[in-house]
């Protein structure tokens, strides 16, 4: 599959893109801001996005309701440490297929992967 | 002004760094197990990892303070090796701290969120070598005024590879959340 990452923390972008090579996955593209990702997704022909919530210019929530707008096909993986129910109901009624929280392992990654 | 003690805030802050303490041992080297405080009120060379918070136009701030002296400490136990301790934080050392800030404040912002039944989506995490009080300052000054702000703090303090390591945690809240919180 092709996976395009949205992180911000270069060394965790890194790792996450390391993993889904690990996983016999491509890292098709990444992006580390909001204005980044809506620009480089446009073209992107990625089959499962990875997309972290905290961002440093708008929040990942964002990046899913401008993504959503262009591409319903691309599955959306949320990839955060934050576990808020009234944020979950929301990213699950804009469109995410699953919420994988932070810190993951490279097992529980795969899992992830598999289940959408 | 700060938030008076009381049980609702002690349960959230003890949930969350049980809960941050789990998720860190999921990836570290050592194990980390949570310990009691001692009070501790000096003026400290410290690293300050901090978010802030502009969600509907409710302006919020997180900090979280380190003794710059525990790095070496912190990044053995964490990604295994300890960083060499130089004048200047390098970016290597800004990015371990944030990530294990991410982690922490991550987990209180949540459990506040979860009492509050309202999302909170912090900005990045920031990283800003200062005195103690001077990051505070900084850090509480943001917020505008009229916010009403309330600082609520919550010490935490862990044990990672034999070493004891207190970290001085503050939320800068607006005055409904932290009443919300306080009159529970």
């Amino acid at each position: 599959m092709k996976v395009f990452i949205v992180e911000d923390n270069s060394l965790t972008r890194f790792t996450i893109k390391t993993a889904v090579e690990k996983l016999g996955h491509a890292a098709v593209g990444e992006a580390e801001n909001f204005a980044e990702a809506v620009l480089k997704l446009r073209d992107s022909k990625a089959d499962i996005l990875l997309l972290d919530i905290i961002l440093p210019d708008k929040s990942g929530l964002e990046v899913l309701k401008e993504f959503k707008k262009i591409n319903s096909k691309t599955k959306v993986i949320v990839v955060t440490a934050l576990e808020q129910d009234s944020l979950d109901e929301e990213l699950m009624k804009e469109g995410a297929s699953f919420i994988l929280r932070k810190p993951f392992s490279v097992d529980e990654l795969e899992k992830a992967l598999n289940k959408i | 002004m700060n938030m008076p003690k009381n049980m609702t805030w002690e349960n959230i802050s003890k949930k969350a760094f049980s809960k941050a303490v789990d998720k860190i041992n999921k990836i570290s080297v050592a194990k980390w197990e949570t310990s009691d405080i001692l009070p501790n009120n000096d003026n400290y060379d410290s690293v300050c990892c901090y978010f802030q918070v502009d969600e509907d136009d409710i302006p919020m701030s997180f900090a979280m303070l380190f003794r710059r002296s525990d790095l070496p400490a912190i990044s053995k136990s964490f990604i295994g090796y300890g960083f060499f301790v130089s004048q200047k934080m390098t970016r290597s050392e800004e990015l371990l701290m944030e990530e294990l800030s991410n982690i922490i404040l991550n987990c209180l912002i949540s459990e506040i969120s979860n009492f509050l039944g309202k999302k909170i989506i912090p900005s990045g995490p920031k990283t800003a070598q200062s005195p103690k009080d001077t990051a505070i300052e900084i850090i509480s000054s943001a917020l505008p005024a009229n916010a009403g702000k309330i600082t609520a703090r919550a010490d935490m303090a862990f044990v990672c590879g034999g070493n004891k390591i207190v970290c001085e945690i503050y939320s800068f809240l607006p005055k409904k959340f932290a009443e919300k919180i306080s009159m529970s």
